[in-house]
This record gives C-alpha cells, structure tokens and sequence, in this order.
C-alpha cells in the first residue's frame, strides 16, 4: 500500500485552519478559489476537514495504559521466595504466571508460580491460604496440578507454586486434534472424575474454564488452579469496586448463575461450569451464543436464560452436512445431559460431577442415561398442563409404575441369594423405563410438533412397539405388556387392558414359574376381569395367586396384601361379608409389618372394611371406617386424585343411606368433580360417581334430573362395560325407578325386565341384585295403580333378601313398607299395619327420612281405624321427621302435612289443620308423577281445601 | 544525586529550539526514561487495584525529582517536557513491542491466560498505531505532531504547551486540531475510536 503523495505541509496546515474558522455555507466556495485547482491540495483538505469533529483525542485509556505499563513496566523478578523465575508465562487478572524452578536436594523442580498482583487483600489471602492449605495438600490426583505452596515476597505480594503442567486448554486441544465426539467425552470424564476427588475432599474449584482445564501432549487432562478461586475470593463488603466487578466479569463466561447473582457457591456451581465448557467442546459454541456481548448482558443472560439445545446449537454453529450429522451425534442423550448440567437451578442439576460423568458413560455405553428421568417427569408436568387430565394421569400411571419397577429392583438387590435374579430384575426394570421414556416423548407435542396424542394413541403406540418385537427380551416384554396393560385399565380401555395382561401373563407363565412377578400377572389378569365382570376367573386367578405366594419363603408382606384385598373385593361383591372382611382384616395385619409408608393401602382397606360395614346396614362403623380412610387418602394423595373420589363416594353413599341426603349430595357431587377432573367423561368411575350423584338425587324427589343422570351412566356402561354387564342392568333399574316416579311407566317396566335378564345372567338367579330388581319393579307396578301385580314381586324380592341381606339391612326395610302400601292397595289394611310396624322396628329410632312414608301409612291407617291419638302422635312424628330431613317439595313431606291436617282434622283441630295443609299446596299442584296425582287425588276425596 | 545533575547538565546545554538541538534531546530521553519507568511502576503499586497511568503527574514528577530548578537555565523546562513525553510514549511503546514480541515468540498457552491478556493485547497494538501515525505527521508536519504528542503523553495542557514551545496559544488549538484531524483520518475510524477522548 502506497502512501499518497502529500501536497506542502505548512500551506496545508495553513489553508486547513482558515476554513475550520469559516462557517460551512461560505467554507466550501473559499476552499474553491483557495486551493486554485490544486486538486490534490483540494481533496486533502476535504479528508482533514471531514475528520476534523468527533471525539478529541488525547492520550491512551489511562486504566488500559496502567495494565500495560504494568504488564511490562515493572522489572520481572529474579525470585520469589525460594523459587528462580525463569519466564514469564502469563498474565491474568489476578496476577502474573511465572515457569520458576527451585533446586532443593540436588532434584530440581519446576512450578507454575501465581504472583497476586498489587491490590488485592494481601494479608486475607494468606490467611485464607494458611486455612486452606491442608485441604489443598490432599487433593492428590493425577489429573489435579498440586498446588505446592504459598507465602509472600519482599514486597508483601502473596504467591502461590503450582505444579507446572505444559499443556493447552482443553477447547485448543480439541479444536487442533479435531477431536471426535467420543474422544471429547473421554476426556469429559476424566476432567468429571478429576473435579469429583477435588469435592470429596470438599474443595470446590469456582472457576473453571478452558485456560483451567488444560491437555497434556500426552493427551492426559490437568486442572489447574484448584481452590485458588476461593483464597482469592474477597469478602462482599470490600467487593463493590469496579475491579472487582472487572474481575468477576473475567470468568463470567464459565460461571453458574448463582455465581453470577452472588449467592453460595457449592460442587453444583463447578457441575454447571463444567457443562458449559462440554457444552462449548462439543456444539462449538458458547451456550450463550457467540457474539461477544457486555457484562450486564452476559449477567442477564446467565441468570435469566434458558441456555439452548445442544444438538440445535451444534447445528447453527456448523453449517451444511457437518452441522446435520454434529446435530444428530448430539440429540437426545447428550441434550438431556448437558441440560440437565446446565440446570439454572442448582438442586435440578447433577448432584456431583461423578453423577454427570455417570451418564456420560451410560451414554457412551449406549444405555439409558439417567438426565431423561427428570426431563421425563418435568414432560409428564407439561402433559399435565397442556392435556385433559386424564391423558396425564395416564403418563403420570405409566411414571408411578415405572417408580415402582425401581422400587421393588432395589429392594429385589438386597437380598444377597437372589443376586442374580435381581439384577436382571433391574436391568429390565431399566429396560422399561428406557422403553416409557422413548414412547411419553414420542408424545410430547413439543416433540412431535403436532397434536397432542390422547392416551389411546400413547397406548397404541407402545404395543405397536411391544409387537414389532424392538424388545428381545421376553422378560421385558412381559412386564412392558403389564404395564400398558394397568395403564389401559386406569384409561377404562377394560377390553385392551384385559388382551394385554393375557399375553403378559402367558410370558410369565413361561418364563417366570413360580415367582412375584408371576403372582403379580395373576394379579393384574385378575382386576380386569373383575372389572369386566368376570368374576369366576378373576377369583380362580386370584386363588392361584395366593397359592403361589404362600407358598414361597419370602413373600413380600405388601404383594400378600395385595392379593388377599383384591380377593376380599370379590368376596364382598358376591356377598361373602364375613370372608372379605378376614381377608381384609390379614391384609392390614400384614401391611403393618412393613417398614415403609403403607398409608395409601391401608386406606384402601379401610375403606373397603367399611364398604363391607354400610353392605351389612351398619352406618355407624361404615362412616367411622370411611372417614378415617378418606384422611389417609387426602394426606397422601392430595386432595385430586381420583382414589379419593372413590373413598368419597362411598362415603356419601353410607351418609345417604343413613339418611343425610345432603351431606351425601354434596360428597357426591365433589367426588364427581375430582373424577371427571382426573379421568375425563367418559370413564367407569366417572359412571359410578354419577349413578351415586343420581340416586341421592332421586331420594331427595328429583326425579327428573336423576332420570336425565341415570341415562347418561347407562349410555356410559354400555360404551365402557358392553350391553350385558352388570352395571348396566344396575343403571337400568335406577333409571327405571325414576322413570316409574315420573309416571313413565311403559319405558320403566321394560328397561327393569332387560335389567331382571342381565342380572339372572350375570349375578344368578337368586342373588341379592335379582332381588333388588324385583322390589323395584314392584314399587312401580304399585305406582301404576298395578298392586296385585306387585305383591308378588315383593314376596320373592323379601325372601332373596332374606337369603342375602342382613335381617336389619335398610333394604330390607324399604321392601317391607313397599309391601305394606301395596296392601294397603289391596285393601289387606291389617297386613298392611304389620308390615309398616316391622319396617318401622328395622329403622329403630333413626329419624331417617325413609321411616316417613311407612309412619304416614301407617298413621293413615290408624286414622281410618279411628285410633285418634296414636295415629296424631305418629303423623306429628312423621311430618317433624320430614320437615328435618327432607326438601320442602318432597312428596313424602308433603304427604305427611298433609295426614298430618287430615288428624288434626278429625280431632277437630281446624285451624291447625287447614294451616298444615295450606303449607302442602303450592308444591302438591307442581309435583309431577303418580306419587303427587295420588295425593292430589286422595286430597279431593277427603274434600281438604 | 548523580542521575539529577546529569539532567541538568543536558538541559545547560541545549540550545533555543528542541527541534534544533536533537543531540540535547536524544541525550535527555534515555536519562527521563529510567525516572518515569521507576515513577510509574510506583504510581500503579500506589493506586494498587485503581489501576490508571496519570502521565501528567508522573511528567512533573520526574521533573521534580530529575531537576535542580535552580541550576537549570531558563526554557529548560519546555526541553524536559519534550523529553518526557517522548519517554513516556517510549515507555508505552516499549511496552507495546515486548507485549507483541511475547505474544508472537510466546506459543504460551500454558496456565491462566485470560480475556485480560486480550485485552492488553488490544492496548498495545493501539499505542503501537499510534506511535507509527505521529511518527509520519512528524516527517511532514513536525510542529503538530509536538504538541500532539505533549498532549498525549505528557499530558500537558494548550497554554502549558504554548509557553513550553514558546508560540501563541492559538498556534497551539490550531495545531491540534490539524493533528487530530490527521490522525483520525490516518488512523481510520475504528482505530480512532479505540483511543480515550480528552480530559
């Protein structure tokens, strides 16, 4: 480059001058005729007076210029301490680095000598360093540079002697060898293993960075520096200069952002640099990005930012093929890695530098790293947010199954005879969790960038994946099977859930003779069938179950249990009380021998305890049992989980059947919201939860909602169940019983006689639904004004309650007052009286609003009968009882103000009868059904007003 | 005093111009040289962790301490200026050079190099830029180039300047800005910017 030529230098200076005093209009026309062509001259002055306004410049940045001066100025020393300075290797901003040597015993040693400059809190630092030198004299380890000793020179400057180590920073290492994704993880893990001897003998370095961590020519890892970070570390009072913040600023690039905010630094800050610094060795680039960016800006970024994918990171640092096939190396295990290293919160992060080089030797081994759990759960959280919840709660089933799949590997390890067993056992737990994890982010509408998958689609997915075989290991595939198989039956998917624990059952048979997991198929097998209402088969398997496991030496108490309360249930259901309640009652004998937190199940139990209780009529226990289960269920599985609603329910049932239809409306009502919440609509509980909503609704006289209700679960068992299963017989008689109150009487007596079939079919002949069945079919004949049709219905319906209900059981007592109204029909009112007497003597003393309707016939009875006195006494009873318990447009309170006017009446009390009827009229012309056309009817023949 | 009155000795000797008496000059500068050096390492261990280089104070104080005013002839003080500023800018030169030389001879990878170094690294090459530009205004514009160079490394002030080069302070402000104005177009943008405004 050649200079130009310049025109004279004094005329230039000259004319320059004069037009800087010149304003700029006139400037131009004088430079013109100044210069007289010159154009040299001319296109000189214009560049000179271009430039002539900006900043003015003086001198060098003073601070910079110190630095420099510094760097240089000062004359190196020829010693410190005992150590002969040899070079100079470099500077930074704590000090100058000096290769010295020091001869001592005729061996000669050669140090990297760290000479604190000026300025720094001399006297602290030794002080720290006399604190800390024991600490830093243990850390031997080949790939740690030792630090030899410390003291301070003539002039007061503190120095510390390191291991001299010739090496280059690992960044320049890698970038000059080139070296290979696999090559960098190799020496990750040394670099790991090398922080994790330094936290063990709790040094925590505090600064890594590539100029710390530097490769040998022998291709061997040393760090350097380790806990000088610390006794350098000044104290926050006297931190608040701009050096310092200069200083911090230095390393901010490798810093954790507790680091960063000033807050304490633990092994977990050395976790987070080294994953900056991996980061930074495999992607390329800094995960904060490339550009060079200001101190606050890097503050910021640390502090607040999500730091991004590896592989995408990878992929914007290389361009073309290169970036592609980097990207690919790079996602999946290593992005969950390096994620989970570089967690902005220090307790998410690994828990030491050895977990994080763990799981880069899982990764390099090609198995499942453990940084894809919490991405997992933390993707099970998002699933939670962004799905129906009942999607989530089928990952979160597949997460607490897997839990459990660790769980019981872990306690499998401990017994030291089966060793062998166990650790298959873990590995295949291992492999399962590996396999869930694959198939919940193949899910992840992050991840599939489209829709979310319902739960079906996840369940599809992963027997896709089971029958394309990717698993190999039988073992493996039968567990999987099971697992998908308990996920399709929290889904209500019974049919799937049942073809799936067939074909995982029948690998365990073959594989697994004799053992839990055995057991644990049988078991599984077994809950769906029940559901499914194959019963028989669900008990034979259940039976086998328990063979097997009593008959092994160390049977786990809480499988036993397990086993025995799924057999209890079944007991229970077919009305074999005092059976389930044995089993019930040595399951918890056997839960409480367990070490661990058995509360979950032992509410299970309870509940079912006092579920056999409220079967047998006894409320009292039944709500006790329930309540105490309900506590136990709340505390531990918080107040949203669907197994509450379940105890809720059947807490409300026992508060309905003793009588407190609102506080049972109101449980059922919420465990309805809790199910459907955690379910979604269209699930076997949900239908339960409504059916029980449904029936308080009907005892409380609103029928036509509960009829409307009633539809909608049979409309769902049918869809869930199939046509002939037993619940929906049930939801046909209750909503015929409904229908038959709102005088739909056609369409009632039809849904009974298909539910009558379903039940002989299903639940035999002579069973206690059979007989429900009849009852309820008799009440409508009755309603219908069809009371001969009735009787008989009634006698059979007794006499198979007899057979299986307790002598005292409230159905039994609704029965014997139906029977009676029917008699009264019949016009038997002497058998009538009876029957109302013994239904009353069933109920006791309890003022339960069904007593009120057999009182009010009984009373009208006795009224007819012209025993004044008692049938008045009986009908103020009944009509106080009803005012207590029932709603204002309840028939039977109703009609009982009504009887009760009537005997008033007839006492000649007609002021007190006319009030008490009055109060009955404005709902008696509202009510719909032939419960109300009766009273209305009954109430123009008497000629009351 | 040794060194003191050597100092004073050169300035006896000098003429009435220093662009006329190089000899005085080339004497002056390696005796000024030692003095700031030994003043300016003291000044930056006084400062400690405020690391800045106040060249003003360190001129003056070099002229305290290398100079009898009494034994020195008048006007000596305009040739010791000149050559204080011209040891200082030698002793930032220098400074640059061995930071360079380093950088390039060094292959210096092992421990501890950080941003810091860089950032030295910058400094250097700017005075070296510097350096090379006021070297060529010189060759063409001596004068300016002068009282740039008081400015910059000396740190003296225009009416200082004009009294120690014995022309009128607007020679002085007019100098200056055709400097600055070289300068900046010598230097370029960039470069310019990396160097600090004016106090």
């Amino acid at each position: 480059m050649t200079m130009p030529p310049e025109p004279d230098p004094t005329r230039l200076e000259e004319l320059f001058a004069t037009a800087l005093e010149l304003d700029h209009d006139r400037r131009a026309g004088w430079l013109e005729s100044a210069c007289a062509g010159d154009q040299l001259l001319r296109q000189r002055l214009d560049q000179l007076l271009a430039a002539s306004s900006g900043e003015e410049l003086s001198a060098i940045d003073p601070t910079r210029a110190a630095r420099l001066i510094e760097s240089n100025l000062q004359p190196e020393p020829e010693e410190i301490g005992s150590y002969r300075i040899i070079d100079r290797l470099g500077e930074g901003g704590m000090g100058t680095v000096y290769l010295a040597e020091r001869v001592e015993g005729g061996f000669e040693q050669r140090v990297a000598l760290k000479l604190i400059k000026r300025g720094m809190d001399s006297d602290a630092i030794l002080a720290r360093f006399q604190q800390e030198r024991q600490i830093l004299a243990r850390l031997e380890h080949p790939a740690i540079a030792r630090l030899l000793e410390g003291g301070s020179t003539t002039d007061g400057r503190p120095y510390f002697a390191m291991e001299y180590v010739e090496g280059v920073p690992i960044t320049v290492h890698a970038s000059e060898r080139r070296l290979s994704v696999e090559a960098i993880l190799e020496l990750a893990v040394e670099v790991c293993d090398a922080v994790q001897h330094a936290h063990r003998n709790l040094v925590v370095h505090r600064d890594l960075k590539p100029s710390n961590v530097l490769v040998t020519s022998a291709g061997r890892v040393k760090l350097v520096d380790f806990g000088i970070a610390k006794l350098l570390a000044r104290d926050e009072a006297e931190g608040s200069d701009a050096t310092v913040l200069g200083a911090r600023a230095l390393t901010l690039d490798y810093a954790s952002p507790e680091q960063v905010k000033g807050e304490v630094v633990t092994t977990a800050s050395d976790v987070y640099s080294l994953g900056v610094l991996l980061f930074e060795l495999l992607a390329g680039c800094s995960p904060y990005g490339a550009e060079p960016s200001s101190v606050e800006q890097k503050i910021r970024r640390i502090e607040e930012g999500d730091v991004p994918r590896l592989s995408a990171a990878a992929r914007r640092a290389h361009p073309g093929e290169h970036g592609r096939a980097l990207a690919r190396r790079l996602a999946g295990d290593l992005d969950a890695v390096l994620a989970k290293a570089l967690a902005r919160d220090p307790a998410r992060r690994y828990a030491s530098a050895e977990a994080l080089a763990e799981d880069l030797g899982r990764h390099r081994r090609s198995e499942p790293v453990r940084a894809r759990a919490p991405a997992r759960w933390y993707r099970a959280e998002r699933f939670l947010r962004r799905h129906r919840l009942g999607v989530a709660l089928a990952a979160a089933a597949i997460l607490a199954l897997v839990a459990g799949l660790a769980g019981t590997a872990w306690q499998a390890r401990v017994a030291a005879r089966e060793r062998d067993r166990a650790e298959s056992h873990a590995a295949r737990a291992e492999a399962v969790q590996d396999f869930l994890t694959t198939l919940l982010q193949s899910v992840d509408p992050y991840r599939t960038g489209g829709a979310p998958w319902t739960a079906e689609e996840l369940l599809d997915r992963g027997v896709e994946r089971i029958d394309a075989g990717a698993l190999g290991n039988p073992l493996v595939a039968a567990e999987l099977l099971g697992v998908m198989g308990g996920v399709g039956r929290s889904l209500g998917q019974l049919e799937r859930s049942e073809t799936l624990w067939r074909r995982s059952l029948a690998l365990r048979r073959e594989q697994l003779p004799g053992s839990p997991e055995l057991a644990e198929g049988l078991r599984g097998l077994a809950a769906v069938l029940y559901i499914r209402g194959s019963h028989d088969e669900a008990e034979a398997l259940l039976l086998e179950a328990l063979e097997l496991e009593r008959g092994r030496p160390r049977t786990e108490p809480r499988a036993l249990a397990r086993t025995l309360e799924q057999l209890g249930v079944l007991l229970h259901e077919r009305s074999q009380h005092a059976a389930a309640r044995a089993h019930y009652q040595e399951a918890l004998g056997l839960l409480r021998t367990v070490a661990g937190d058995t509360r979950a199940e032992t509410a299970g139990l309870l509940a079912n305890l006092g579920g056999l209780h409220q079967a047998a009529g006894e409320l009292e226990a039944a709500e006790t049992l329930q309540r105490e289960a309900l506590e136990l269920e709340l505390a531990v599985l918080g107040p949203a989980h669907p197994g509450l609603a379940v105890t809720m329910g059947n807490l409300a049932a026992t508060l309905r059947q003793r009588g407190d239809w609102e506080g049972a409306e109101r449980l059922h009502r919420e465990a309805l919201a809790i199910s459907r919440a955690a379910l979604g609509d269209e699930h076997p509980e949900v239908a339960t939860k409504l059916s029980n909503l449904a029936a308080v609704l009907r005892s409380r006289g609103a029928h036509e909602e509960a009829a409307a209700v009633f539809r909608e679960v049979l409309a769902l068992d049918r869809k869930l169940l199939g046509e002939r299963h037993a619940y929906v017989a049930f939801s046909l008689d209750n909503l015929a019983g409904s229908l038959a109150e709102l005088g739909e009487l056609d369409e009632a007596l039809a849904s009974f006689a298909l539910a009558h079939e379903i039940l002989r079919e299903s639940r035999g002949e002579r069973s206690v639904e059979v007989a429900s069945n009849r009852v309820s079919t008799a009440v409508a004949l009755a309603l219908a004004g069809r009371p001969a049709e009735a009787e008989p219905l009634l006698v059979t319906g007794l006499e198979l309650y007899g057979e299986t209900l307790a002598p005292n059981h409230p159905r039994r007592a609704r029965a014997i007052a139906a029977l009676g109204a029917v008699l009264v029909d019949l016009g038997r009112d002497g058998e009538a009286e009876a029957h109302f007497r013994d239904a009353l003597e069933l109920r006791g003393q309890a003022r339960h609003p069904e007593t009120v309707a057999p009182m009010v016939g009984l009373g009208r009875l006795l009224l007819r009968g012209r025993a004044l006195d008692e049938a008045l006494a009986l009908l103020e009873s009944a009509a106080d009882i009803a005012r207590e318990t029932l709603p204002g447009e309840h028939v039977d309170r109703v009609g009982a103000e009504l009887a009760l006017a009537s005997a008033l009446r007839a006492r000649g009390d007609h002021a007190r009868g006319a009030g008490a009827s009055q109060a009955a009229h404005a709902a008696l012309s509202r009510g719909i059904g032939p419960r109300w056309q009766r009273l209305r009817a009954e109430l123009a023949a008497t000629g009351g007003s | 005093m040794r060194l003191r009155e050597q100092v004073t000795a050169v300035l006896a000797q000098a003429g009435e111009s220093i662009e006329e008496d190089r000899r005085v000059l080339d004497r002056l500068v390696p005796l000024v040289y030692d003095e700031l050096r030994r003043l300016a390492h003291r000044q930056l261990a006084r400062e400690g962790h405020r690391l800045t280089l106040d060249t003003t104070a360190l001129v003056h104080e070099a002229w305290l301490k290398l100079v009898d005013g009494h034994q020195a002839p008048v006007g000596s003080r305009a040739y010791f200026f000149g050559a204080a500023a011209r040891a200082m800018r030698q002793v930032l030169v220098d400074a640059a050079r061995r930071r360079r030389r380093h950088k390039r001879g060094g292959g210096i990878t092992a421990t501890t190099l950080e941003e810091e170094s860089a950032r030295i690294d910058a400094t250097a090459d700017e005075v070296l830029a510097l350096d090379l530009a006021l070297e060529r205004l010189a060759a063409a514009h001596p004068r300016p180039a002068r009282v740039m160079e008081l400015r910059c490394f000396a740190g003296l002030g225009v009416d200082e300047t004009a009294e120690l080069l014995g022309v009128a302070t607007r020679t002085v402000n007019r100098d200056l800005a055709f400097a600055q104005a070289w300068l900046r177009s010598e230097l370029g943008a960039s470069n310019g910017a990396t160097l600090a405004p004016g106090p």
